[in-house]
């Protein structure tokens, strides 16, 4: 009641229940009928479903991948974000809108194209098999699907910090000795830290959860370059088997979960300078 | 030797930022650059500092080209309007970053760095404030944080940019004192930028008044106050009014009484200016005497009476300013009406190009007394 009674907003329990509604019915809802099919195999059927080399290497590529995709968004993010906020160029704000595509793009049509350019006969694809790179249906085409897709998020996410960064800041430290080197790490980097572990975690959560883009480049060879969510596709698909898509799709949700949880708690570490008291 | 500036020019498209200035300034002077924004003080400051280039002139240091350092060997102290201080380290952090960045071959030891950061921390008395954040601080501590944060690495100019701008008034009374004490104990060369006049004229040795991108006048406190230069000085130090008079031959024509000024060479003057102080126009101790003056509005504010005055028929109102005293003992006005005196008014001719030529301080005689009063200068244009 107090609560009410402070609040700006008239009408606090008609908003909140509806509130709780909507997510219960979308969100909450179906991840506890997801839960609930995996729990009806019991703990060794749900083993079975896990414990299979198949599953485990799917898994291990689906984190290890996201995992190493995010890293690379996140620099290459900055690097965008940077030069699209800091300097002005001819067909920048072209550029701009260029970095949205992958948000836009249906996922299959990036799969597709990404395949279509780096297939043995493809356009840089076969420039680069004589290298002895190979990119198509192999772990790195697996990477570079879940690096196109998630760049937007750490771009989006910096730009309106970088933009309303000050730059009093960085002529401070000019003026105080500091080499520019030093400006970017001690100073800009630190600030920016929070913001780009925002990037980071949606780009690994759209890296993780990605299907469309990811199972055409990667070819889907048994043990190499499956991922998770292909398997889950899989499993239905051909076996109809939606408890053990569930069981998959359980880890899966708790995995992501533990991730974000992490990710989270580490962006509060690195605001910690701006908790007042 | 201090620095020498000279003729620094500095142009932002069509906009004239610095327009041929030259100021020098000497060794341990606390020195104030007042303009109001957009006067061309902050790109003085920091083409000082190194952040800008100036598109021509010179600023030397004890004879040495200044603007051939870059600003990370310039050993300029610069604190911002709104102290820039790094949110992500705490006070300690702040104050020894200039220490810690230096090349290793010159970096202090990390215990001379602890003992250099506490030692300006309690010259700044902020003792026990080491490991705050400054978003834990109050704008009055964040000031002295960045100030002790410029004074790190010992520079030889320290500059001030606003230094009080963002602080509520009773610390920025407060802190004026404090930095003008703190200037002395250290003796470092200080330019600081303010658009606030009683700033200026309370703490610097020097001001320096900025117009348009131009120097108007450069002098202490109490010379650019009582000689304004130009009309604009009057106007912005002096709060100076202007006044409906003529300079006809010798005379100066001013609410029907004619003023004899000497030395007025009138027939120069393509344009003359009368500025009359509010504190000059004062109550007339005998009634029935001066000028008449209808009494528009009343404030007291402080100790003094602030008032707003039609006199004569001139239809600008006329700001004057009283100690709650002389209101007292002068204000015979039963109804709205009163008589005032001008015990000073400020004669500028200027020529063709706007340029001030003369300028001549009138004091008019009191209309009854056949006294004259009156030292008057010839100023060099």
């Amino acid at each position: 009641m107090t609560a009410m009674a402070r609040s700006v907003l008239p009408g606090f329990r008609l908003s909140t229940g509806y509130t709780l509604l909507v997510l219960g019915s979308c969100v909450l809802l179906p991840l506890a009928a997801l839960l609930w099919t995996a729990c009806e195999l019991g703990p060794e059927g749900w083993w079975a479903q896990i414990g299979t080399r198949r599953v485990l290497a799917s898994l291990r590529l689906s984190f290890g991948a996201a995992l190493l995709a995010a890293t690379i968004d996140a620099v290459l993010g900055l690097l965008v974000a940077w030069v699209l906020v800091r300097y002005r160029f001819a067909l920048r704000r072209q550029f701009d809108a260029l970095v949205d595509l992958p948000f836009a793009l249906p996922t299959a049509v990036a799969g597709i194209s990404l395949t279509a350019l780096y297939a043995p006969n493809g356009w840089l694809g076969s420039r680069l098999l004589p290298l002895g790179i190979e990119v198509a249906y192999t772990r790195v085409g697996v990477l570079l699907a879940m690096v196109f897709v998630g760049l937007p998020f750490v771009v989006r996410t910096l730009q309106p910090v970088l933009e309303s960064m000050e730059s009093d800041l960085e002529e401070a430290a000019y003026t105080l000795g500091a080499t520019s080197f030093q400006r970017f790490f001690r100073v800009l980097l630190p600030l920016l830290l929070p913001t780009l572990l925002t990037g980071y975690a949606l780009a690994l959560a759209r890296a993780i959860g990605e299907y469309g883009s990811v199972i055409f480049i990667a070819g889907n060879r048994l043990f190499r370059t499956e991922i998770a969510p292909y398997l889950i596709v899989q499993k239905i698909d051909s076996q109809y088997d939606y408890r053990g898509a569930a069981a998959l799709g359980a880890v899966m949700l708790a995995s992501s979960l533990l991730l974000l949880v992490a990710m989270a708690w580490l962006q509060r570490w690195t605001r910690r300078w701006a908790v007042v008291r | 030797m201090g620095i020498e500036i000279s003729r620094l020019r500095r142009r932002f498209g069509t906009f004239l930022a610095l327009d041929d200035v030259s100021l020098s300034i000497g060794d341990g002077e606390f020195v104030a650059v007042l303009g109001p924004s957009g006067s061309g003080k902050s790109s003085l400051l920091r083409i000082l500092a190194g952040l800008d280039q100036p598109d021509a002139g010179s600023v030397l240091r004890d004879g040495r080209d200044l603007l051939a350092l870059d600003a990370r060997r310039r050993g300029v102290g610069l604190v911002f309007q709104h102290y820039a201080l790094f949110p992500h380290m705490t006070v300690a952090q702040n104050v020894a970053f200039g220490l810690r960045v230096r090349p290793w071959r010159v970096r202090p030891k990390a215990q001379a760095i602890k003992a250099t950061v506490e030692d300006l921390l309690r010259r700044v008395e902020l003792e026990g404030f080491v490991d705050r954040y400054p978003s834990q601080l109050s704008g009055g501590q964040r000031q002295r944080v960045a100030l002790a944060r410029a004074l790190a690495i010992e520079p030889r100019l320290l500059l001030l940019d606003e230094p009080f701008g963002a602080l509520d008034a009773q610390v920025r009374v407060n802190l004026r004192g404090w930095l003008r004490e703190f200037h002395r104990s250290l003796g470092i060369t200080t330019l600081f930028v303010t658009h606030d006049q009683d700033e200026a004229l309370e703490m610097a040795d020097r001001v320096v008044v900025m117009n348009r991108g131009r120097i108007e006048q450069i002098g202490a406190p109490e010379q650019v106050y009582r000689q304004p230069a130009t009309p604009f000085v009057s106007r912005f130090i002096a709060r100076g009014q202007r006044l409906p008079g003529e300079v006809r031959g010798q005379h100066l024509h001013l609410f029907g009484h004619a003023w004899r000024i000497e030395n007025f060479a009138a027939a120069d003057a393509h344009e003359v200016a009368v500025h009359v102080r509010p504190e000059d126009i004062v109550p007339a101790p005998v009634p029935g005497d001066g000028l008449t003056a209808q009494l528009l509005n009343l404030r007291h504010v402080a100790g003094s009476v602030r008032a707003s005055l039609r006199v004569e028929s001139w239809d600008e109102p006329l700001e004057a300013e009283w100690s709650e005293r002389d209101w007292a003992r002068c204000a015979s006005a039963a109804d709205d009406r009163l008589h005032v005196h001008l015990q000073a008014v400020t004669v500028f001719a200027m020529d063709r190009d706007g340029r001030v030529r003369l300028r001549s301080i009138v004091y008019p005689p009191y209309a009854n007394s056949s006294i004259a009063v009156g030292p008057w200068r010839r100023i060099e244009a």
